[in-house]
């Protein structure tokens, strides 16, 4: 008899338990937690850089960098030619971030966001966290709206902004802080469990800015910036344009590039660098999903 | 939570990904991911920990798992990997737990049963003494190794779910269980070679 039988005969031993209600009951109390009768006013607002739309800037700042990059053979009028080295087109997203204007977010507002999801039953997730990280929303499959307390968890729009605030300035500290995050925040796997060795930093860094880029209203400028830079220093990152996200919108993509083994995309608008959601390719299998609207809005419910 | 297994029956065939989906619009949908994995959960807790704290890991996997859907690979359609692998850190608090009840098992199964000698009997002393010894066994393992060996008998995962769970490359679950399991071949045959 060999080690794995045993294993297996100890395993049927045991009958598959019956009595749940304890960890049911548990499970039941945390999903009805009740909202706060009264969510807690907030003594003031809070400054809050947002990264808003900036178009003739962008365009602006693409004709610069199209000249920086060296592109001279492209024709003087065509400020969409984009520069296709992950360095300049970084560096590009930088200056547009950093050129944006910081607006403030009050704790009493909003961040809505609206999110394409890969199943057919519920194409659609659309919701809302207000910003003091108390309370949130979302429309149901019957289009009500549903205002519960806040969830804890990685949605927590507080939360989202007190570790956006806790970030370092620099691109390579950056790096540094999200190698030694414990897990990965990637929206899709990429490689996983198939990926090059070594590649686990990599890997851990380019999640993290994808993950934070998709709240980008949530993100000061200046931190978007170093965010852009940070991603220009990770090995393996290169350019693709025209890259269509889960609904054809095309735009361009900063790709974290394993060849064979998977590539993983963060999709970006071409003009204004706004997030348009994530792709992962590996082989002929291809999984994406996208932000289909965000912002800052005053009560659940509203739109951008 | 018989009340949620007239949702959970309306929707029979969807996958775990589509009921995680759902549960962000509807959070009382999450009830029916507990409906389909509690049960092996709770059976991989108690073959790892015992009995008593067997709900409290199932509980704190479910309540972490619910917090954290939002941020779930919607692409993975096998909650199961997601589940073991919240399942098994938790396990991995309780360290000097799990190593007390193996050894306590190896133990215990090497008592001799005080009833009259059959062939039955035999037999029966001879599988609980393998049992005692596979208990002490797994003891001595390096967690790791101990963590990948149970997830692909005890949680019955697949290697590349194991890895999944675990967060490593599938080649590293391979090499850590043949590794287990070589070390439980040599310690099981140091005390029967014969079985």
């Amino acid at each position: 008899m060999d080690e794995m039988t045993l294993l297996n005969r100890r395993r049927d031993e045991v009958p598959l338990p019956t009595d749940l209600s304890a960890a049911g009951n548990r499970l039941l109390a945390e999903i009805r937690r009740t909202p706060d009768a009264r969510p807690r006013r907030a003594a003031r607002p809070r400054r809050r850089g947002a990264l808003v739309s900036a178009f003739g800037l962008a365009a602006a700042l693409a004709v610069a960098a199209t000249q920086l990059g060296g592109t001279a053979a492209a024709p003087p009028k065509s400020p969409a030619k984009q520069p296709t080295s992950a360095a300049a087109v970084l560096e590009n997203a930088a200056l547009v971030a950093e050129k944006t204007e910081a607006t403030a977010i009050r704790p009493d507002q909003w961040f809505y966001m609206k999110e394409s999801q890969p199943v057919d039953s519920f194409p659609v997730y659309e919701h809302w966290s207000r910003m003091d990280g108390l309370m949130q929303a979302l429309r149901e499959s019957d289009g009500k709206l549903k205002v519960t307390e806040s969830e804890k968890g990685p949605t927590n729009s507080a939360k989202t902004q007190r570790e956006v605030e806790a970030l370092p300035d620099d691109p390579d500290a950056m790096l540094r802080h999200f190698h030694e995050l414990k897990r990965n925040l990637a929206a899709l796997s990429i490689c996983e469990p198939e990926c090059p060795p070594g590649s686990e930093q990599d890997r851990r860094a380019y999640g993290a800015i994808q993950w934070y880029l998709k709240y980008g209203p949530l993100i000061p400028p200046d931190t978007a910036a170093t965010m852009f830079r940070a991603m220009a220093k990770i090995p393996s990152v290169k350019i693709e344009e025209n890259v269509a996200t889960a609904e054809g919108r095309l735009g361009l993509a900063v790709v974290l590039d394993f060849g064979e083994a998977g590539k993983g995309y963060t999709i970006l608008d071409p003009q204004t660098y706004r997030y348009l959601g994530v792709k992962s390719v590996r082989g002929d299998h291809t999984m994406a999903m996208s932000v289909l609207d965000s912002g800052i809005v005053d009560k659940p419910g509203d739109t951008p | 939570m018989r009340h949620q297994s007239g949702q959970a029956s309306a929707t029979p065939v969807t996958d775990d990904a589509t009921v995680i989906a759902q549960s962000r619009h509807d959070p009382e949908h999450f009830a029916v991911l507990f409906e389909r994995h509690a049960p092996v959960l709770k059976r991989y807790a108690v073959l790892r920990l015992g009995a008593d704290v067997a709900d409290d890991i199932v509980a704190e996997t479910f309540i972490a798992a619910f917090q954290q859907r939002a941020a779930y690979d919607l692409t993975r359609q096998d909650a199961r990997p997601w589940l073991y692998g919240i399942a098994t850190n938790l396990v991995g608090r309780h360290r000097r737990r799990e190593i007390t009840l193996y050894k306590a098992l190896s133990r215990r199964g090497a008592d001799p049963a005080d009833e009259p000698f059959t062939e039955q009997v035999h037999e029966r002393v001879a599988a609980d003494r393998l049992r005692g010894r596979l208990s002490g066994a797994l003891a001595s393992l390096p967690a790791g190794h101990r963590d990948a060996l149970l997830l692909v008998t005890w949680g019955e995962l697949s290697y590349e779910h194991a890895a999944q769970s675990l967060g490593v490359p599938v080649g590293t679950v391979r090499s850590r269980v043949n590794r287990a399991r070589q070390k439980l071949r040599r310690k099981l045959g140091d005390i029967d070679p014969t079985l």
